[in-house]
């Protein structure tokens, strides 16, 4: 046991054995046969957009949308749909922005959303450190958003849950409990941020998901998923909640000593697709950092989405011109030797 | 003994008519609007109707209902399905204290707590990485995880109530939140330090310790946390900064001005963020009455 499980997490330690034999099992159970046969088409290939965006003062709505409608998501598919934003909020962060998702950016997801003529956008999470969501929503200043844009707030802590089978069958635990609101939704968003971690060298859209857990069933911090491997359960929650969509707030990130105690690195990107593994890989790049090399990453490739450059079809800026280097600490284990070889030229 | 005033007896009334509005026909009370049972919410509940002097009577099915849905064992769990997550033992027997029909639940309850608790360590973990001791033994939220501060200072209520404060484990337990205590002052949900950060405190953490230790730990070792809970109460309006917050400082004889506004403006911010959970509601109920009743009596139900 890695002490991290004390501290409110485990350190990754996938070993590739230990994937195998897990991901065997829940293919012989037939568990996750979709996903599977998704994985084992040579084709799959998976398109992220990536736009610029600098500042949370500028227009972020637009490029959003720009990019929704790049990506083939249209009036079509979004009309009369309920869309449950999940942001990314771990800690107050008062005058700070590199803590939690931005509330502009949650803002302008709310707003690319209801363009697109969605029936509904709520904004649903659960913080897994600090107790009282609440107050984190109002310190980080969500808390006005959500009133001035008129957006419904669940509390996924507290909803009332659901217990599903565990699709991914990595934890070993045969159900999740998942809130109601989940399958009350039509689209599950991620509205995630881009930063570092210390316990698994990142934390991205998927990783995002941690938060739709309820704290009464799994307790604050969710230790439950701690003890069973947060790579792990990062897993079995993607592939059994099956997000629609993910948005990654790289305007600023996070570097270093994520996910709460790290410092400010502006990236001036927002990047977003359909398959959260995709995305994630491709934020990895744009951080520095080899998405092969972490370890629930590489993992995601057989299960969840590809990762690999040559399966993702790149669109909008390029990853190469936008690459920025996040510092990983050396003290930090989950940080070690994840960064991606430089580019040449 | 302070008088109740009109504000704070405005919003434990309106505190309770929600909550009243949540029993339900079996006995009990949902978390929400047309909820299902949750033993946590009921005994919330059932400890803000006995703080604001409800005959037990008419709480009689509700502290039925939670017999009911405790184990064999003796601990509650979260739900049927869900019998590892048993923090709301704890909340049981406090909702129990007191009622001779529900001392055997209660009983079998702190006897679960008394035999139970969270993963601990044989050794100390690695100071670079963390620094909290995980040799001392609380309670977990979920069996089979680790010792966090706050089912750890809820099931050190429960046994200080249920005549077990000067027991081993209610020592370890005092031991362990004061183990947790952030150097600033302050409590966080139970991690000090990692590599080379330390996290910071919140105030919902902190009252809510404030309020577990005041029988267990002298004055001084508290005093930084109870000048952090001074800083920051008021500034949140959110259910459980605030009413943590409010009983934390009542713990210790502290009584901040308008605290009977700031519930009332923390009540009203469910038209922004929706009804609050039964066990917010009753969290403000107990916070309005803290220095009406004084806090022991008002988990326990016992004046002393």
């Amino acid at each position: 046991m890695s002490t991290g499980a004390i501290a409110g997490g485990t350190r990754m330690r996938i070993g590739r054995r230990r994937f195998l034999w897990l991901a065997g099992g829940a293919a012989t159970g037939g568990a996750c046969a979709l996903l599977w046969n998704r994985f084992a088409t040579p084709a799959w290939h998976e398109p992220v957009f990536v736009a610029r965006a600098q500042r949370y003062g500028d227009d972020i709505a637009g490029p959003m949308l720009a990019g929704m409608r790049e990506l083939g998501i249209g009036e079509s598919e979004i009309r009369g749909k309920r869309i449950l934003l999940k942001p990314n909020l771990v800690d107050t962060g008062e005058g700070v922005v590199h803590v939690n998702a931005h509330p502009l950016v949650v803002r302008a997801a709310a707003e690319a959303f209801l363009r697109l003529g969605a029936g509904e956008v709520i904004v649903g999470e659960g913080t897994g450190l600090v107790r009282d969501g609440l107050m984190v929503l109002e310190a980080c200043g969500l808390g006005d958003v959500l009133a001035a844009e008129k957006l419904r707030f669940v509390d996924l802590n507290y909803d009332e849950v659901r217990v599903e089978r565990n699709r991914g069958g990595y934890m070993g635990l045969e159900t999740l409990a998942l809130p109601v609101a989940l399958r009350r939704a039509d689209w599950i968003v991620s509205v995630a941020k881009l930063k570092t971690h210390h316990w698994v060298g990142v934390t991205l859209a998927m990783k995002n998901f941690f938060g739709v857990m309820p704290g009464r069933v799994y307790g604050w911090p969710k230790n439950v998923l701690h003890y069973a491997g947060i790579g792990e359960a990062i897993l079995d929650i993607n592939a059994t909640v099956r997000p629609h969509f993910a948005i990654v707030d790289g305007i600023i990130g996070m570097e270093g000593d994520g996910p709460v105690n790290g410092t400010p690195k502006q990236a001036g990107v927002l990047v977003m697709g359909r398959n959260p593994a995709a995305v994630d890989a491709t934020c990895a790049r744009i951080m520095g950092i080899d998405p092969s090399k972490v370890g629930y990453l590489a993992e995601a490739q057989r299960r969840i989405g590809p990762i690999r450059e040559s399966q993702i079809e790149q669109r909008g800026e390029s990853t190469g011109a936008l690459r920025t280097d996040f510092l990983l600490h050396d003290f930090i284990p989950a940080q070690r030797g994840l960064r991606l070889a430089p580019t040449r030229g | 003994m302070v008088a109740l005033s009109p504000e704070a007896s405005e919003v434990a009334k309106r505190c309770l008519a929600q909550i009243e509005g949540r029993g339900l026909a079996g006995g009990g009370f949902s978390g929400s609007d047309g909820g299902d049972f949750r033993p946590d919410a009921t005994a919330w509940a059932v400890m803000a109707l006995r703080a604001t002097g409800v005959a037990p009577d008419r709480m009689y099915a509700a502290r039925d209902r939670l017999v009911k849905a405790q184990s064999p064992d003796g601990s509650v769990p979260v739900s049927p399905d869900q019998p590892k997550a048993v923090w709301p033992t704890a909340l049981a027997a406090l909702a129990w204290h007191g009622e001779a029909p529900f001392a055997d639940a209660e009983t079998r309850a702190l006897g679960y707590l008394l035999g139970s608790g969270g993963i601990r360590w044989q050794e100390r973990a690695d100071e670079a990485e963390m620094a909290v001791d995980p040799r001392l033994w609380g309670w977990s939220w979920v069996l089979g995880t680790f010792s966090w501060v706050e089912p750890t200072a809820l099931a050190l209520m429960a046994l200080t109530a249920g005549g077990h404060a000067t027991h081993a484990r209610a020592k370890e337990a005092a031991a362990l939140l004061l183990d947790r205590q952030l150097a600033g002052g302050g409590w966080n949900f139970g991690a000090t330090r990692v590599y080379r950060n330390v996290h910071a405190a919140s105030p919902e953490m902190t009252g809510l310790v404030l309020v577990a230790a005041r029988d267990h730990v002298p004055r001084e070792t508290v005093d930084k946390s109870i000048g952090y809970v001074r800083g920051t109460v008021g500034r949140y309006m959110t259910p459980l900064a605030l009413g943590w917050g409010l009983l934390g400082l009542a713990a210790w004889d502290d009584a901040p001005d308008g605290a009977a506004a700031w519930l009332g403006e923390c009540l009203g911010r469910q038209g922004l963020y929706g009804p609050y959970d039964t066990t917010y509601l009753a969290l403000l109920v107990l916070a309005a009455m803290a220095h009406h009743s004084g806090v022991g009596p008002l988990f326990s139900g016992v004046r002393s």
